[in-house]
């Protein structure tokens, strides 16, 4: 009889244990299915957007205005990162091509890889920018310049009656390796989204730049780029959207010859994987 | 007279015509810049409302998600 239940005593002792072996290795396979990645570790997206754009002054002349379709193509490759909880890095490459229909004189393009320090203090997100980027004539062709820009910028949401705004603002001086492209830059802009439903949205984003170029032949220069624009949106899915825009755009100038009027229509198609 | 006064509009002319074509060269490499300049501003500001969508700022829930297989007509007719 002792030995019995000794023998029963073993045998639940034994199939407890067993259970409990069961269990833990039943929490770390629901662990392991529910795991996510630590919030330091870095991600990697791709964004960018295309856009044919119909534009009245291909060449933003003052005189010599010139319509053209054009297909713009912006596409980025992103790293972002943590430090710390309110302290983001990011790098990323860049590649942006205007190609136009006709007026192939007017075609674009370049090429910039930059790094991101930003920082959450109190409802604004800081950032310092360093940007290292190839501007040519044609697509990638006759090289115009290299410039090195060092830029502070600061942005923020706030949302009254669910219109959300965005308030950017953003200062820099371009260092370049002709002279004439080095300037101090200030941007201004107020990015505004109003919801209609779910997947509707009425979206503009004016903005102003003051432009004090400080090099060569444009040294005195001083421009400044009213743009405003207005566009409906359509959320395909939370990181796609399409926008149809009407933007117009106009820069004053100390160099009569450098004002220009100029409005832009097309639809654009934005995305973020 | 007549010959210094003709050098003189030529020079005029000239220098006119000088200027006119600094004034074409300023900058004219930042310029053909400035149109992919105010688009990729546009596009950044727009890329940015991208991760942020519309439906989940505007105070609105999120769908959640049908955890038990049943559609919402089936959960009515119970």
């Amino acid at each position: 009889m002792r030995r019995s239940g000794i023998f029963v005593v073993l045998l639940l002792l034994i199939l407890g244990v067993n259970g409990v072996r069961a269990a833990d290795i039943s929490v770390q396979t629901i662990n392991n299915e529910n795991y996510q990645p630590p919030a330091w570790a870095p991600t990697v997206s791709v964004v960018g957007s295309l856009s044919p754009t119909w534009t009245n002054n291909a060449f933003f002349s003052r005189d010599d205005r010139k319509s053209d379709w054009f297909l713009n193509s912006d596409l980025s490759v992103r790293l972002d990162g943590r430090l710390a909880p309110d302290l983001s890095y990011r790098f990323y490459v860049r590649s942006e091509i205007d190609a136009f229909a006709r007026e192939k004189d007017a075609d674009w393009s370049m090429g910039l890889w930059g790094a991101r320090l930003a920082k959450n203090i109190g409802e604004w997100n800081v950032s310092a920018v360093f940007e290292n980027r190839y501007d040519y004539g044609g697509i990638y062709n006759e090289h115009l310049f290299t410039a090195y820009d060092i830029m502070a910028a600061a942005s923020r949401d706030f949302t009254i009656n669910s219109v959300i705004f965005s308030p950017f603002i953003r200062g820099r001086y371009r260092f370049s390796d002709r002279d004439f492209a080095e300037y101090w830059r200030l941007d201004l802009a107020l990015g505004i989204e109003a919801p209609l439903n779910e997947r509707w949205s009425i979206v503009s984003s004016p903005f102003f730049e003051a432009f004090w170029f400080t090099g060569g032949v444009n040294s005195g220069r001083a421009d400044q780029i009213y743009s405003v624009s207005l566009g409906l949106k359509y959320n395909i899915a939370p990181n796609v959207s399409l926008t149809t825009n009407v933007a117009f755009e106009e820069r004053l100038s100390n160099v009569g010859i450098r004002r220009y009027q100029n409005v832009d229509i097309g639809p654009h198609l934005d995305f973020a994987f | 007279m007549k010959s210094m006064i003709a050098v003189a509009i030529g020079a005029i002319l000239l220098l006119g015509t000088g200027s006119g074509s600094l004034a074409q060269g300023r900058g004219d490499a930042g310029d053909r810049s400035q149109r992919g300049d105010s688009e990729g501003f546009r596009n950044t500001i727009r890329e940015e409302r991208l991760k942020k969508p519309t439906y989940l700022q505007s105070g609105q829930q999120a769908p959640e998600p049908n955890t038990d297989g049943t559609t919402d007509r089936n959960k009515k007719k119970k």
